[in-house]
């Protein structure tokens, strides 16, 4: 048996030793269909040579990937203006799918978007553009996602042409009823009218089905285009020939209008809605003002937001947007942040405070210096993130496209069937059978198949954007329903993230504040993070920064002793207190009681006698406790894997209803404790910080990153979270899971539906005087794709 | 400036190797000798420096 290999060069990442080329070599060869591989070290390169029927470069570049390392790719963005159907998107996948070099592919009709991964070293855009263009694909490279107004020109051209032809159809109706019954209009005028007008309507409004028939005929496929082009060209062809006296009977001709016209009406209301669906990305968009306030030369002028520059001072006044991403210089405001946090309560900003683009200043004023514009906001990214993850598929769909490809074959040979049925085995008349297997042909198209999963997974991206969940990856989401462990970082993603002082026990003799005072004082110069707390505890609490020490020492391990006021004051552990002869026993209860706790406590000594604790710890953030609570109501079991010391981390788990406590664990052992999770058969949930927990996020099935609010599109996970707080975890469950039987909701009506029509279309009850005419096949046809369309935008209207 | 208790050394009151004993606070060399110190303390400061930083 011949094969024909092909050799790719890829570029690795990460490749560092003699160890990591065998690594590489090994699992690359274990892969079926790979002939060789060659990594070589010092370019950092693999060579690969694999038979393309039986392994995809996906699957090589999976296995790197699996062993630790990456292979460099590069993302392209086409825009292709006549990819308007989902038979198109299959046809643009496969056929992109199949050229060497291509990793991964995501093509989206719904904003004309393609999403090419390539490996660069054997494929570029302009290879690809070319490939396109022989399928009959006219794709132009561009780098940006279109935000904005996706097809709302051809929304308005799709309106009139509906409008047209429902008025040539219902017009040739109405002579048909005449023909029918009074024949007030000739029949030479009648035929004639019928022809001009089915002429008509199949030519201009009704030309992009043979278009999209004949482009789908050129990629060997049959899809919905194919069908409608099929019935209603049987039925004019017919028609024409009765006109013109060839055969006998009856014209059909507004039938033949009235298909096109439905069809096309369905199409329409579609549109409408998709479009309508993808408004949480456009709204997004829309919240960028268009102009800001900047400070040139001391004066305050109004500049285009695209002449806004990093650097810039900008005044944001109450009611106002903010134009940029920055870090507030001067005033202090009320900053709404909802639009894209899903946070309801407007936070206070001042000095030194970061704000992003898109929020609004609800009360106050605001003099911010941009560090992020125009494309490179929070906003921004998200704005593009979000559109395309809803060119993303989900698993589910690409078993559906698969099937709807099938069906489509399936249906044109049962319309043959029918056909030569009524025809042949029966004796009908050519008439009779032809009209079956017309409406065979246009009740049978998958649309209403092809369309439940895209519109519910859009309709899900959104309703989760709007509560500043990120979806980036939609296959995650679906994953996502699936969940029965979830997998929660300790610091930062439960906890703040950082040591505050989280009480205080004076010694006999002193008050809360003197404590504080004398601890401040004596840490005022220190930096370290426990100082810092406690300094920052202070200027909370007494509304000024601590006096300075008059000597200052900071020792190790220990804490710092410091001279104030004359009097040697000791900060620190016990240690220290051993070392300054300090008496601790007084308040050894609330120390223990403390430690039980996970707090850090730390002594504050006077002229070596005991002034007090200070209890230190990484506070749970606000909202941990009840979205551990709404999680296990779900059914799911929580896990906690962190770093830090046992006993911290049981206390916190203790306190917040943690199942399982996995500590002291550096960032690779928690991804082993994934696996080993997923090996009992579980999926995982992995929450955490998407840049030190990085390979655990990537391990799990489902990887969510706590998003700082910085820079979303550099952080690990497939979904991120704005402005992390675990309280959008069940959120994301929930949407998930409505998502999925929304999926199947749709999907069982799609198939249901045919299944039933169909036959009666194929006239298996005209013996009881039952028959499906084709212009009702395919208003019928119309009505199930309008539905199911619906059926998902009433889920994105969704609010959870 | 300090001497180290331990090995006898001077050291800068800059230094990261210091402890706290009977609140005084001792400066090192060194970790070892640091080290040497916390562990007898008393040793140190009755017979005098080693000369020489503690064989661990």
């Amino acid at each position: 048996m011949s094969v024909s290999l092909v050799t790719e060069r890829l570029k690795i990442v990460g490749m560092h030793c003699a160890t990591c080329v065998l690594t590489i070599e090994n699992v690359v060869k274990g892969l079926r269909g790979v002939a060789s591989v060659q990594a070589n070290l010092a370019s950092s390169e693999a060579v690969v040579s694999y038979d393309p029927s039986r392994v995809h470069l996906r699957d090589i570049v999976r296995a790197v990937r699996s062993v630790g390392y990456d292979v460099y790719k590069r993302e392209v963005t086409f825009s292709v203006d006549n990819m308007v159907s989902i038979d198109d998107e299959s046809i643009v996948e496969s056929r992109l799918r199949s050229l060497p070099g291509v990793i991964d592919v995501s093509a989206s009709h719904l904003n004309k978007m393609v999403i090419v991964y390539v490996n660069p070293e054997t494929v570029d855009a302009p290879d690809i553009v070319k490939v396109l263009g022989e399928a009959g694909y006219k794709a132009s490279i561009t780098s940006e996602v279109k935000l904005e107004d996706f097809g709302r020109v051809e929304l308005s051209s799709m309106l009139k042409w509906s409008i047209i032809s429902l008025a040539v159809g219902f017009s040739l109706l109405v002579l048909f009823i005449d023909h029918m019954t009074l024949r007030l209009v000739p029949e030479g005028v009648f035929n004639v009218l019928g022809l001009l007008g089915s002429t008509l309507v199949l030519s201009i409004p009704g030309r992009r089905f043979f278009i999209g028939a004949y482009r789908a005929l050129r990629n060997g496929v049959a899809n919905m285009d194919t069908l409608v082009a099929l019935g209603t060209g049987s039925i004019y062809v017919y028609s024409l020939a009765v006109t013109l006296g060839l055969v006998g009977g009856e014209v059909y001709y507004e039938a033949a209008v009235l298909i096109i016209a439905f069809v096309l009406t369905g199409r329409y209301i579609e549109a409408r809605v998709k479009h309508g669906a993808g408004e949480a990305v456009k709204k997004l968009a829309e919240m960028q003002p268009q102009e800001a306030s900047v400070i040139r030369g001391g004066r305050e002028v109004k500049v285009k937001i695209s002449e806004v520059r990093v650097g810039d001072v900008i005044v944001v006044r109450q009611g106002e947007k903010i134009p940029v991403d920055g870090i507030v210089v001067k005033g202090k405001a009320y900053v709404d942040e909802s639009a894209f946090t899903g946070e309801p309560i407007p936070r206070e900003r001042g000095e030194r405070d970061p704000v992003y683009a898109g929020s609004v200043v609800t009360g106050g004023w605001l003099h911010v210096i941009a560090t992020r514009v125009g494309s490179e906001t929070t906003l921004a990214q998200v704005a593009r993130l979000v559109s395309q993850a809803q060119a993303g598929k989900l698993g589910i769909q690409r078993v559906v496209d698969r099937i709807a490809g099938w069906f489509t074959w399936i249906m044109i040979f049962i319309a043959l069937a029918t056909f030569t049925t009524w025809y042949i085995i029966a004796g009908a008349s050519l008439e009779t059978s032809l009209v079956f297997m017309a409406s065979v042909l246009l009740v049978a198209c998958p649309c209403g198949l092809g369309l439940a999963t895209p519109t519910a997974v859009v309709a899900g991206v959104n309703v989760a954007a709007r509560g500043g969940v990120i979806v980036r990856n939609v296959a995650a989401l679906e994953r996502a329903g699936d969940v029965n462990v979830v997998a929660l970082d300790k610091t930062g993603t439960i906890t703040v993230g950082k040591p505050s002082v989280v009480s205080i026990v004076p010694a006999p003799g002193y008050s809360e504040v003197e404590v504080l005072e004398l601890a401040a004082t004596a840490e005022k110069w220190s930096e370290h993070p426990i100082a810092k707390a406690i300094v920052e505890e202070y200027r909370a609490r007494v509304g000024s920064y601590p006096g300075d020490p008059e000597n200052f020492e900071p020792l190790v391990g220990m804490g710092v002793i410091a001279t104030v006021k004359g009097e040697t004051v000791g900060v620190g552990n016990a240690k220290l207190m051993r070392g300054l002869e300090v008496d601790v026993e007084p308040l050894s209860g609330e120390v223990s009681k403390l430690m039980g706790e996970g707090v850090t406590v730390v002594y504050v000594s006077r002229s070596s006698k005991l002034a007090g604790v200070i209890g230190i710890a990484d506070k749970v953030k606000e909202g941990s406790a009840e979205a551990i609570g709404e999680l296990k109501k779900l059914g799911l079991k929580i896990i906690m894997l962190t770093g830090d010391r046992l006993e911290t981390a049981k206390a916190i788990a203790a306190r917040i209803g943690v199942d399982e406590v996995y500590a002291e664990l550096d960032p690779e052992a928690k991804s082993d404790i994934i696996r080993e999770i997923q090996k009992k058969g579980f999926k995982v949930m992995m929450v955490g910080d998407g840049v030190n927990d990085a390979p655990s996020i990537s391990k799990a099935d489902v990887g969510v990153a706590m998003g700082t609010g910085a820079d979303v599109s550099k952080e690990a996970g497939d979904i991120i979270l704005v402005h992390g707080n675990l309280k959008k975890i069940p959120l994301i469950l929930k949407i998930a899971r409505r998502v999925r039987r929304r999926i199947y909701f749709n999907l069982f009506w799609a198939f249901i539906y045919n299944i039933t029509l169909v036959p009666i279309a194929a006239g298996i009850l005209a013996p009881v005087g039952l028959t499906l005419r084709p212009e009702m096949a395919a208003a019928a046809m119309a009505l199930s794709s309008i539905s199911v369309t619906l059926s998902s935008y009433q889920l994105s209207r969704w609010n959870p | 400036m300090p001497l180290d208790p331990v090995c006898g050394m001077e050291v800068s009151t800059a230094t990261r190797f210091k402890t706290v004993y009977k609140g005084k606070v001792y400066y090192f060399c060194s970790d070892p000798c640091r080290r040497s110190f916390e562990k007898d303390p008393e040793r140190y400061l009755t017979h005098g420096p080693l000369g020489r930083h503690p064989s661990e």
